[in-house]
């Protein structure tokens, strides 16, 4: 044990002197390597003692924290004894730890110059415990504090740091639950999942001894089960293939309900995590040799893919908007070297949002071309020309309509009635007339227009010849149409100009083409 | 890039008032669209759908109408004929 001891602190002083950290307080050290000696699970239990409580978002993450904290904190006295024993496999794993220590650090330079900027800003914020983790576990806290702002570091660090502590049994799945964890919790633990990519690498060098040392740890985990520990933890410990697929597609699930105000943020993060976690599972699957893994996470990687998919589709883009801009603007300070990546994802976001403008633009340029005269660039007046338009075209065709179905030959129709919808029928075709009518008739068939129409425009037969043409309205002055009540002078007029009607008629409408009439159609051949 | 961002954010609360009024627009223009009217607030259309039915709404009007001013020319050009041709006769004569 002393032994194993020296071994760690001196690994863990050159490490720290290589890294220009703080030198830790060695009593604090000691115990840290106790625990880690011990089983992996008791340094967490440190950890989460010390971990601040996480804000806003983190605030699931830290109490599920906590649970798992607790149990082994308690259990941890009991089971000192238990310890020696399972300190075989603490030396396995240590001898193990040498390669992986070195192995990592040539990927320093992988994130020096993050932790440059960042790495003091945890280090005043989380204390002594996390200088305590920079010299045992330098490569934690380091690959950790740079990639996270300040206030992240806390939970993220914590994620990372038991993702690396559980590898034992499952390291390979670990970083798509810590993938689905962060993303649930906090938009700004992406990074978390491109820093565990280099940590599958190397730790594919501890799957032998962790499968040895698994018959170990199913006992202390079965002596820690009554504890209140979540599932997830416990399938790591186990590891339950299945129950962990299971549990990742849970968190999945879980994610939904417990996040909907966030809902439009994960989906963003997903579709940004989409494009990383391919990437791990490709490192997962080469560094680990874990082959299996690829395609336990493949499905979880397509359910997310189209939940986030779904969640595009139904989520307000306004919403959105915000939220992104929220994101980035609580991300703009904090963070240096994530800018990058987090602009990326925005972009992408932006980039959907812009799509979809583009498509309503596009559909109003061509609705602007489908309405004649609309020269409005505002939005706004293009849509309420719109409106009239469809409102103007609906009454024309209605009118027409009613007067091609009421229409007969002038001889069939009963005496009283028999000219209204010959008049309806060249009114509405635009035939000028040269006097007002009153249509009664109308009134039965249309209920959405007035009665009786006088139409202002009747003298000028051009004008009215081009409905559509004319403005957009139906008549020239559509919108106030005047009733004329006269129906016994009307009547009158109509039946005392039939002939002129017809033969008006007979001239006019032969050539009729709704654009193309013309003043000239009307004084041809009379 | 966040100075970009910082822009479009104030645009789009400039713009936040048109931008209900446009919605306003479009709940309207769908009122009117047949295709749309059914779906009540319940199911939301998107904005570019309903566009996108306006303009195939109004192209389908124009085709109406088109059609029924051919067909309204050619009842009255059928039916005034012989109207047309007595009095023809009757002015020439």
């Amino acid at each position: 044990m002393p032994l194993f001891e020296l071994l760690r602190l001196t690994k863990a002083n050159l490490e720290s002197a290589q890294d220009k950290n703080l030198s830790p307080p060695v009593e604090e050290v000691v115990e840290l390597v106790w625990e880690n000696g011990q089983i992996s699970t008791q340094s967490q239990s440190s950890r989460s003692r010390n971990i601040p409580p996480p804000q806003g978002i983190h605030q699931a993450n830290s109490s599920r924290v906590r649970e798992i904290g607790n149990g082994p904190k308690t259990t941890m006295v009991d089971e000192i004894p238990m310890s020696v024993p399972s300190l075989m496999t603490g030396m396995s794993q240590d001898d193990d730890l040498v390669p992986w220590l070195n192995h990592h650090r040539s990927l320093d330079g992988y994130c020096s110059d993050f932790l440059q900027d960042v790495s003091p800003v945890t280090v005043n914020e989380q204390e002594s415990d996390i200088a305590v983790n920079q010299t045992v576990f330098p490569l934690f806290q380091r690959r950790n504090s740079g990639n996270k702002s300040a206030t992240a570091a806390s939970s993220s660090q914590y994620n990372g740091f038991q993702s690396h502590s559980l590898y034992g049994s499952d390291r390979a799945r670990d970083p798509a639950s810590q993938q689905a964890k962060q993303d649930r919790f906090t938009h700004t633990q992406e990074p978390l999942v491109a820093t565990n990519k280099p940590g599958l690498i190397n730790f594919s060098h501890f799957l032998r001894p962790a499968t040895l040392a698994m018959p170990n740890n199913p006992q202390s985990a079965n002596e820690k089960s009554p504890r209140s520990s979540p599932k997830v933890f416990q399938t790591r410990v186990l590891g339950a293939k299945d129950s962990v697929d299971k549990v990742l597609n849970e968190s999945v699930a879980s994610a939904t309900p417990k996040v909907n105000q966030k809902a439009c943020l994960i989906s963003e993060d997903s579709g940004r995590k989409d494009q990383e976690s391919e990437k791990a599972v490709v490192c997962s699957s080469v560094g680990s040799g874990n082959s299996p893994d690829g395609p336990s996470e493949s499905p979880l990687l397509s359910v997310k893919r189209k939940h986030s998919d779904i969640q595009d589709i139904d989520c307000h883009s306004e919403d959105v908007e915000e939220e992104s801009g929220d994101g980035r603007k609580e991300a703009a300070p904090s963070r240096t070297g994530l800018g990058s990546k987090r602009s990326r994802s925005a972009e992408v976001h932006n980039l959907s949002e812009r799509r979809r403008r583009d498509r309503i633009n596009e559909k109003m340029r061509s609705l602007q071309e489908l309405i004649p005269n609309c020269n409005k660039v505002d939005k706004a007046s293009m849509l309420d020309e719109a409106i009239e338009y469809l409102k103007s075209l609906q009454l024309q065709v209605q009118i027409m309509s009613m007067a091609s179905g009421y229409y007969m030959p002038p001889v069939m129709f009963p005496p009283g009635m028999g000219h209204y919808p010959a008049a309806a029928a060249a009114m509405a075709m635009g035939m000028g007339m040269p006097y007002a009518m009153g249509l009664p008739d109308l009134s039965r068939g249309g209920p959405n227009h007035g009665p009786q129409f006088h139409v202002s425009g009747m003298q000028q037969p051009v004008s009215m010849a081009i409905p559509r043409a004319s403005g957009g309205g139906f008549f020239p002055g559509s919108s106030t149409m005047d009733v004329n009540k006269s129906d016994d002078g009307s009547t009158r007029d109509l039946s005392s100009s039939k002939d002129q009607t017809t033969t008006k008629n007979s001239n006019s409408l032969k050539p009729i083409k709704r654009k193309h009439a013309s003043s000239d159609q009307f004084c041809g051949s009379s | 890039m966040s100075g970009r961002r910082s822009r479009s954010r104030q645009s789009s609360g400039t713009s936040r008032i048109s931008e209900d009024q446009i919605n306003d627009l479009i709940i309207k223009l769908q009122q009117l669209l047949p295709e749309l009217r059914d779906s009540r607030r319940s199911d939301k259309v998107s904005a570019a759908r309903v566009l996108q039915e306006t303009c195939n709404y109004i192209r389908n009007l124009h085709r109406e109408v088109d059609d029924l001013s051919e067909r309204l020319s050619e009842l009255l050009a059928n039916t005034d004929t012989a109207q047309a041709a007595l009095i023809r006769s009757l002015l020439t004569q």
